[in-house]
């Protein structure tokens, strides 16, 4: 029921975020109309930064309490992890093509992404290679807090190094946008949180039934 | 830079394509995960 309400709100609200990013914000001076990849790469950049500390969360709590909901909880954000990196650095690429005429800049940010996408991607490679279920869930934990460390590195990136990546347009130390273009990114974020929150519980539900089937064949196996 | 009208509306075109294909396609692999997965509990089941 909670699945096929977010699931319902996803497909409304992403229709909503359409609206927002290509009718109610008005075209930006400088960018023009490709300034709109904008409130479609932002979410998915600020989500990929959240499944790493959602990752490191399961993580830590599966440390605590060897309880595995934990460690299911720590993979299936990983796997949108990958997802929203992936979204994160082709929205950016296509930007980056036409807006400083290189697909790729190489600068700290951009780097830093991707070095988070690989490490959510190392997670799940090593969860792919270790067998055993506790063992897996254990060491795979170390990937899961590289992945939250290399965030406020990434975050800080655009302060601390020279970058072509823009400054941030939003919060305390954000430039000055106009407030329709704040409200449409405002409405994105909220679009694309539920569309996380919506995506994280089919993975659960998922995640669950594949240790129920792994119980299972054990226990046939056995008998 | 701006681009202009035209290659603008190209990559903002692209990049919600993109982004939207991609949770589309997320979507319909967790789907038939389930559905192969069910599948195979019900085999289990029947077999024990």
């Amino acid at each position: 029921m909670k699945s096929r309400i977010l699931g319902i709100s996803s497909v409304v609200g992403i229709g909503v975020a359409l609206y927002f990013a290509l009718y109610y914000a008005p075209t930006e001076q400088t960018m023009g109309v490709l300034q709109r990849v904008f409130y479609f790469h932002l979410p998915q950049a600020i989500l990929s930064y959240i499944a790493a500390f959602l990752l490191g969360f399961g993580s830590l709590m599966y440390l605590a309490t060897r309880d595995l909901k934990w460690d299911r909880f720590a993979y299936c954000n990983a796997e949108l992890g990958v997802l929203f990196t992936a979204t994160t650095l082709i929205t950016g690429m296509i930007w980056g093509r036409l807006a400083w005429n290189v697909w790729w800049a190489g600068d700290a940010r951009t780097n830093l992404e991707l070095i988070l996408g690989l490490l959510y991607v190392g997670y799940l490679m090593l969860r792919a290679y270790l067998p055993e279920r506790e063992k897996r869930a254990r060491l795979s934990t170390v990937f899961g807090f590289l992945a939250v460390l290399d965030v406020p590195i990434n975050y800080g990136a655009i302060y601390w190094w020279e970058t072509q990546h823009p400054k941030p347009v939003l919060g305390p130390r954000g430039g000055g946008a106009d407030p329709d273009i704040k409200i449409a990114i405002y409405v994105s974020l909220l679009v694309f949180t539920i569309v996380y929150a919506w995506l994280l519980t089919k993975r659960l539900e998922v995640a669950r039934l594949e240790d129920e089937v792994g119980a299972l064949e054990a226990s046939v196996e056995a008998s | 830079m701006n681009p202009g009208p035209w290659w603008g509306g190209v990559a903002v075109a692209a990049a919600y394509a993109v982004v939207i294909g991609s949770l589309i396609l997320f979507v319909g692999l967790i789907s038939a995960k389930r559905r192969k997965l069910q599948a195979r509990r019900k085999e289990l089941e029947r077999s024990r």
